[in-house]
């Protein structure tokens, strides 16, 4: 099986190689008979990379240790659903998962423009094979997950028991993460390979950006959707108390994250008005470049981070592939420079379009300050040759402001008109929101508020939640009067018809959720104690009494558990079972925690260890206030995006009109 | 608490004040101005329609000292983050702004072992909590740590020297962006040549079949 | 045997990848050439739609009370000039060519063959670079100069 997954690697790499020549010479010639050989490889890529996937799978499910990668990543007693993710817990294993989506990716865009954007897709195949090319060349020589172990005197060794997963990744949440976070990172790549592809046929205007409209809100979403569950699985397993450390590899999520937030909200400017044409390509270029350099920040191994997986070679592969993509993007929209003027200019200071301008102003200098902070340790080792940190505090300070501002800006740019809004509209739109965030503002004030951070995050919550309520309210009250629909259909209908909008207004809905969420970090409160049966400990307004402490002992891992029943402000809530657990293949320990969650905050207790002296268990607890917000921010804002994905009136309209010239040049294909 | 929030708000409304009372609130002699001194016009002010513009920017200007002082009010008003500095330094106060040297990678509060299985949080633990039997303040014991493991044992770089720049450079950043933002709505707001189109009448059969095709994008 | 399959596998994907290529069923002339994604007509009609989505808007927000009336004015004439403009060129684009579709694969043809062929379409009037060869210019509606 090693064998046959090797195979389908070289394989894929040969078809990936011959794809991305193939697809720039067809696009090159404009060749119809070479640019269909082109993609025909994208799809035998697709096939020899799932090979190389479901040979690795068969490795580990059948427990076979003669490969170095299923060996120190697997165990027999590993249950079987922690066995699938096995293909993505290390190194090797996740650079195939990686390729393979990739190829997965590839495969659907050329499906789904057999008939369509004939022009774009030599190219845009040629720069999906050309990533293609990289992934499977790294994953082949620097990172093989199919080289075998063997003994010093090179006979074939095969170790009676494997490594075992890591603990902290047999967790739920942990299973779907990383296809989530890297469905978002490889998504990238496609917008990016349009946009090249725009670049090389000087097919500059809108078309390409229609194209890739989707292919980006859905590695966005996905990214997204896997930062949220990042958090999660965070917060539920390394029991610290929080979801989100500002670790190295965290940031390396978030940069690609914000860089396309900016493309997404910026290409409206551009699909409206036909304005910032350069900066778009720019942002696509940006976003793709994050992406890789996030995995290659994190894979590297050159900064240190909880995540770190083992350090390996593939750091200058990495380094070259990044310089590559650099020269070729930069050259080639210098190259176009001329060509990408913009058709409109600025009507009004005060404009949708200068708003959409600051909030790419704000998201790109958080961009700057997170990639700051993630690479300054290695500057200054460079320029001081000493190691500094740069851990939360240092983001707290630098993000926190900027985020506010963001979210200001997501409830004041949707009041503002596009081209001009006159003063008086102004004062019109903002009175509403701004009356109801100041009620909201002195409410809590006098509630006893004092933390600034937290007041104006609840402030202009409660600003932008007023602004996003009354758009859908305004809207459906304007419909209803000249629909005559009733009130809720009017709403529907509103949405529906501009599901981008609107859709995007519950992404900001659920943003704002998230800073209710983030607001509660001012709040928390923690306590510590050592115990054992019968022991108290107060933390805030709860009560905890160890009622038991027992241990145990599966096939995967042994445990020590401890009962804590809760009283809160003197009522029971039950109890909770905080476990430390101790896995026996890695010979690692890892915290369970337990978790009594309400929307208004969490009690989240862990058993951080036991005390050798005395055996008595280290109980810590958390109250975290808001927490649960941050969960629900995350599906809204996912509900959100799915809504944006539905195809609005306009959408229907322009896919019909893309269909019909090429109905007479069916492509012939299988 | 409010009491104090006004009196500070008075002590910020003598910076709006005239020069002389600011030199005679120097020297220690009681306060007497009127509050919003600089929001009431000068005598000869609105009265003449020709100086409207002027008690219009007058207006402007004391509306623009109103908001500096509610902006400011904030910092008064709100315990900032940087309270902490101030109040006695706590294990767990310092153990957030130190890291944790086993390993882990995380904040001393943060390490995942026990102090018991840690040689780093035993060690560090235990020179906080001596520094703080000494009755040093925070900055006093990060010092110390600094000097005693290097200043890697800090949780974010020190605010001098090189390290100032990992600092300075996000709000650099953000100001360079906001120039240049604000050079590119200028830009675009005044373009060279290219004169705004005189509205032209359009051709009603053209309208008709504008008309015609508006009408498929109606629900 | 798992080798053997993987081979058998790949070989069979030589073949049909290698198949457009070495198939000579479609080299006649303007079938192997790439066929455009954009024709005229439909990049003045997106351009068109984009518009009337546009004066849906400002028709719509100015009714729920976010424009103010003189705005929505101007505004409002300006989106209909601009409509107007694309709307005849498209006509324009018709009544040259009434069989609209055989025309627009001799122009991609034509295209295809000069390479620079976009630069010259560029409309000396407004500027606005015409992504295929017109007779009217997409933006203004200015005739262009014709070329063989």
């Amino acid at each position: 099986m090693n064998q046959l997954g090797s195979i389908g690697l070289i394989a894929g790499f040969a078809f990936a190689l011959y794809g991305s020549v193939a697809g720039a010479v067809g696009g090159k010639l404009r060749s119809l008979r070479v640019t269909r050989s082109a993609e025909r490889a994208v799809l035998a890529f697709t096939v020899m990379i799932t090979v190389a996937v479901a040979a690795l799978e068969y490795l580990i499910l059948t427990d076979d240790f003669h490969g170095a990668y299923v060996a120190s990543h697997s165990n027999r007693d590993l249950p079987l659903y922690y066995k699938i993710p096995v293909l993505w817990a290390g190194q090797e294993g996740s650079l195939l998962f990686w390729t393979w989506l990739l190829s997965l990716y590839s495969a659907l865009v050329v499906w789904l423009n057999r008939k369509k954007n004939r022009q774009l897709m030599p190219y845009v195949v040629a720069v999906l094979m050309g990533t293609g090319v990289f992934f499977s060349l790294v994953t082949l020589l620097a990172a093989n997950p199919f080289s075998e172990l063997s003994l010093a005197n090179g006979a074939a060794f095969r170790p009676p028991d494997g490594n075992g997963l890591n603990p902290a990744l047999q967790y739920p949440s942990m299973v779907i993460h990383p296809p989530m976070l890297y469905l978002g990172y490889v998504g990238m790549v496609v917008p990016y390979a349009f946009a090249m592809a725009a670049l090389l046929t000087r097919q500059l205007g809108d078309h390409w950006i229609r194209a890739t409209r989707r292919w980006t809100i859905v590695p966005w979403m996905f990214l997204g959707f896997g930062i949220c569950l990042g958090g999660h699985w965070a917060y539920d397993v390394l029991g610290w108390g929080g979801y989100w450390a500002w670790d190295p590899v965290e940031n390396a999520s978030l940069l690609p994250w914000l860089a396309g937030t900016a493309f997404l909200h910026s290409v409206l400017v551009q699909e409206k008005r036909g304005m910032l044409k350069v900066w778009n390509i720019a942002l696509v270029m940006t976003t793709f470049f994050l992406s890789i350099f996030g995995t290659f920040l994190t894979r590297s191994g050159i900064v240190s981070s909880v995540h770190a997986f083992a350090q390996s070679s593939i750091g200058p592969y990495f380094a070259i592939f990044l310089a590559i993509i650099v020269f070729f993007s930069l050259t080639l929209l210098f190259l176009r420079l001329d060509a990408l003027k913009s058709e409109n200019r600025l009507d009004s200071v005060i404009s949708r379009e200068s708003g959409f301008l600051f909030n790419n102003w704000v998201l790109m200098a958080a961009v700057f300050a997170v990639l700051w902070g993630t690479v300054f340790p290695i500057i200054s080792k460079a320029v001081e040759n000493q190691t500094v940190t740069v851990g939360a505090s240092f983001y707290n300070k630098t993000t926190v402001p900027m985020g506010l501002l963001l979210l200001f800006l997501t409830g004041a740019g949707p009041l503002l008109a596009w081209r001009k809004t006159s003063f008086q509209s102004l004062k019109r739109n903002f009175a509403v929101p701004l009356a109801a965030a100041g009620v909201v503002g002195i409410t809590l004030f006098f509630a006893g508020i004092r933390n600034l951070y937290a007041w104006m995050s609840l402030f202009l919550s409660a600003f932008v939640a007023t602004c996003v309520l009354s758009e859908f309210y305004r809207g459906a009250r304007t419909r209803q009067k000249f629909c005559r629909e009733s009130f809720i259909w009017a709403l529907y209908n509103l949405t529906m018809r501009n599901t981008r909008r609107y859709g995007g207004y519950i992404v900001h809905l659920g943003l704002v959720l998230l800073f209710v969420g983030f607001s509660g970090l001012a709040f928390k409160s923690e306590g510590k104690a050592l115990m054992q049966e019968g022991d108290l400990l107060r933390v805030k307004n709860y009560l905890l009494r160890c009622e038991s402490l027992t241990s145990g002992d599966t096939p995967n891992y042994t445990y020590l558990r401890a009962s804590l029943s809760v009283l809160k402000d003197g009522r029971a809530l039950g109890t909770v079972e905080p476990e430390r657990r101790f896995y026996k293949a890695s010979q690692q320990p890892i915290t369970h925690v337990a978790l009594r969650s309400s929307l208004a905050e969490d009690l989240y207790t862990v058993l951080a260890g036991q005390d050798p002296e005395s055996g008595k268990a280290v109980i810590q607890v958390f109250v975290n206030p808001l927490v649960a917000w941050v969960w629900l921010g995350g599906i809204v804002m996912l509900l959100g995006t799915l809504l944006v994905l539905v195809p609005s009136r306009v959408d229907r309209e322009m896919d019909l009109l893309q269909a019909q010239p090429q109905a007479a040049e069916e492509t012939q294909w299988l | 608490m409010a009491v104090r929030a006004i009196w500070r708000s008075n002590k910020l409304r003598r910076h709006s004040g005239s020069d002389a009372a600011w030199k005679a609130g120097g020297q220690g002699r009681p306060l007497q101005l009127p509050a919003f001194e600089t929001a009431v016009p000068p005598a000869n002010g609105a009265q003449h329609p020709q100086d409207l513009f002027h008690a219009r920017a007058k207006a402007v200007e004391a509306w623009f000292a109103v908001c500096l002082v509610v902006a400011s009010a904030p910092g008064r008003l709100f315990s900032g983050h940087d309270a902490g500095l101030r109040a006695r330094p706590s294990l767990e106060s310092v153990g957030d702004k130190v890291y944790c040297l086993c390993g882990c990678v995380t904040t001393l509060n943060r390490c995942p072992h026990l102090p018991s299985e840690c040689w780093s949080r035993r060690q560090t633990e235990e020179a906080i909590r001596t520094d703080i039997a000494q009755g040093k303040d925070e900055a006093a014991i990060l010092q110390d740590l600094m000097q005693r493991y290097g200043v890697q044992v800090l949780a974010a770089p020190p605010v001098k020297g090189f390290d100032l720049a990992a600092w300075l450079l996000p709000g650099f950043g953000l100001v360079i962006g906001l120039i240049l933002v604000v050079w590119v709505v200028r830009r675009w707001h005044h373009p060279a040549g290219r004169p705004p189109e005189p509205p032209v009448a359009v051709d009603p059969k053209l309208m008709m079949a504008i008309e015609e095709e508006m009408k498929t994008l109606e629900d | 045997m798992p080798v053997v399959i993987a081979l058998l596998i790949t070989a069979s994907l030589l073949v049909f990848v290698a198949y457009p290529l070495l198939a000579g069923e479609e080299a006649s002339a303007h079938l192997s050439t790439l066929p455009v994604d954009v024709t005229p007509q439909v990049d003045l009609k997106n351009r068109r739609l984009v518009l009337y989505e546009n004066m849906r808007d400002l028709e719509f927000e100015y009714q729920a009370g976010k424009i103010a009336q003189e705005d929505y004015e101007a505004l409002r004439e300006e989106y209909t000039a601009h409509a107007a403009r694309l709307m005849a060129a498209s006509q324009g684009l018709l009544r040259t060519s009434p069989e609209d579709a055989l025309i627009e694969q001799e122009v991609a043809r034509r295209r295809n063959r000069r390479r620079q062929a976009t630069t010259d379409y560029v409309c000396p009037k407004c500027g606005y670079e015409n992504p295929l060869p017109v007779k009217f210019c997409g933006e203004c509606g200015q005739k262009l100069k014709s070329r063989s």
